[in-house]
């Protein structure tokens, strides 16, 4: 569905924000917190506060309508702004606590452009975990999920190999975070690590003009192992979820994702890709791919992708599909200097019909059917 | 569009120099507590250790890795050395592990010889120094 990414303001995040602001910020990523340190270490502070950014612009070759990086954008590139930045620019800060080496906490706000024409920050994720051993903890409250391989760091920019998550997998993806509880199982064999995390929850946000997204009996699974440079990333979640948006209605409807996603990256180069597929009742079934490399000279990173979304089979809604495309991008990451990057990437995207949910505020001229460049530069920092 | 032409042109620069990184292939050792009972690890299992994938050592017990600060040219070259990774490398693999609140990286420490001030109060801790830093208050890890 292309309803990812909804608002849900909290005024805690502004109680972050100003913890944030007095955090001593060269302390970020010296962590006294790690859960199994123990406690021989001298621990000046509890608390370790990390920050997160983009700031990106985006330039569209279609100007019948703005070119946006999440369906809750309300302009972006090309009919509304010749270059905008609203599409990637983005600010995190994150404030993590240590209370004892078992219980820990950590509180997630993110400011980026809304649905109500805002940068006002929305609360990503809040919960407290219990780490009884280094192999098992259990977390409650707001979390992030790990739907797809990328998705619980899909604002994270500096972390991500390209601009920004294929928008042809990012949209598979119902919700970025849940409220409820997971728990998580790590083991280790021979040069095998795999962890095992089984999730439950439910979700409830707003949509424009007072409609809703609410998600309930939210259920997955997901096995991730790595074998040196190898990760292969296996997950299934179910849910049901009630909308009220843009003319569509649907009630406990219900929806299943199975995907499988693989990265190999030794140091010189990485190769990554992932397949999706979703059962939607009403939305139908959807199958994404996207497969990307790249190659590292030095300080510059070099990469391709190519990524797919199409829609085999129509759901009980009759409607012509959200996403129905190709995009072949060539994209350049520049680590410039400690804690930045900047990357460069032109997409070529190939539209076959449908909503196209990523160009919207389409005008009479704006064809359903052809193609788009969208060119993205990008700053990335963490701090 | 002169802002593509700029980036081209410092790739094309940059790639001139390509793996100057890699030939910093620089004299890092890993040590423990002289107390440590671990006397050889390879350079894979140190590495899971700092990259937070294992918190044991082969024989069970517990490990606790020390970094160095980024500013230090011997965190560089250990990373490079060990993991085969830059520091870019490998600020982005733990902006993705903090970020998504699944944990911290190691603490650190600013220099070779606060290092040897922690291992010589935790058998459990384990880090990296030149091999000039050594002396008789560290032991140096064979890498079979």
């Amino acid at each position: 569905m292309s309803e990812s990414k909804y608002g849900r303001p909290f005024s805690i995040v502004y109680v972050l924000m100003g913890v944030g602001l007095l955090a001593h910020p060269a302390r970020v990523y010296s962590a006294d917190d790690s859960p199994d340190t123990g406690q021989s270490m001298s621990s000046p502070s509890m608390f370790s506060f990390s920050g997160f950014g983009t700031l990106g612009v985006v330039h569209s070759s279609e100007h019948q309508a703005d070119f946006v990086s999440n369906g809750m954008q309300p302009k972006g590139a090309g009919f509304t702004d010749n270059w905008s930045a609203t599409p990637d620019s983005k600010l995190g800060m994150q404030l993590s606590a240590q209370f004892t080496e078992q219980l820990s906490a950590v509180v997630q706000a993110v400011s980026q452009y809304q649905a109500n024409g805002t940068y006002k920050p929305d609360l990503e994720w809040a919960n407290i975990k219990y780490q009884p051993t280094p192999e098992f903890d259990i977390r409650a409250g707001r979390i992030a999920l790990p739907t797809f391989m990328y998705s619980d760091s899909v604002n994270v920019g500096y972390a991500l190999p390209y601009v920004r998550i294929p928008l042809e997998i990012y949209d598979q993806l119902p919700v970025g975070s849940s409220d409820g509880v997971d728990g998580s199982y790590r083991f280790i064999v021979g040069a095998v690590s795999n962890s095992t995390q089984v999730y439950a929850g439910r979700f409830d946000s707003s949509t424009p003009n007072g409609g809703y997204y609410n998600v309930r009996d939210l259920f997955g699974i997901v096995d991730a192992f790595e074998y040196k440079a190898l990760t292969v990333h296996l997950s299934y979640q179910a849910l049901r979820y009630d909308l009220n948006a843009a003319g569509l209605f649907v009630r406990h409807n219900p929806q299943n994702i199975e995907s499988v996603g693989a990265s190999y990256d030794p140091a010189r180069w990485l190769v990554l890709g992932e397949w999706i597929r979703v059962q939607d009742e009403a939305g139908g079934l959807y199958l994404s791919w996207y497969i990307m490399g790249g190659y590292r000279f030095g300080k510059f990173t070099p990469y391709v992708y190519h990524a797919t979304a199409n829609r085999p089979r129509a759901g009980t809604d009759g409607g012509p599909p959200f996403l129905n495309q190709d995009t072949n991008s060539l994209g350049l990451r520049y680590d410039f200097m400690r804690n930045f990057d900047c990357k460069l990437q032109l997409d070529h995207t190939e539209l076959h019909g449908g909503f196209n949910s990523f160009f919207i505020n389409q005008q009479p001229g704006f064809r359903e059917v052809g193609t788009v460049n969208v060119l993205s530069l990008a700053v990335d920092f963490v701090f | 569009m002169s802002i593509v032409k700029h980036f081209v042109a410092a790739a094309l620069v940059s790639g001139l120099g390509l793996g100057h990184a890699a030939k910093a292939a620089a004299d890092v050792v890993a040590v423990v507590s002289v107390k440590s009972p671990i006397t050889a690890l390879s350079k894979s299992q140190v590495t899971d250790i700092f990259l937070g994938k294992s918190n044991r050592f082969p024989d069970g017990t517990q490990a606790v890795p020390i970094d160095q600060v980024e500013s230090a040219k011997v965190h560089d070259e250990f990373y490079v050395s060990f993991a085969d990774r830059t520091a870019a490398q490998i600020k982005a693999y733990w902006s993705r592990i903090i970020f998504t609140g699944r944990g911290q990286p190691p603490k650190v420490v600013s220099n070779s010889g606060e290092l040897k001030q922690l291992l010589a109060h935790d058998p459990r801790a384990i880090g990296y120094m030149e091999r000039s830093a050594v002396d008789d208050s560290v032991k140096v890890l064979n890498s079979p």
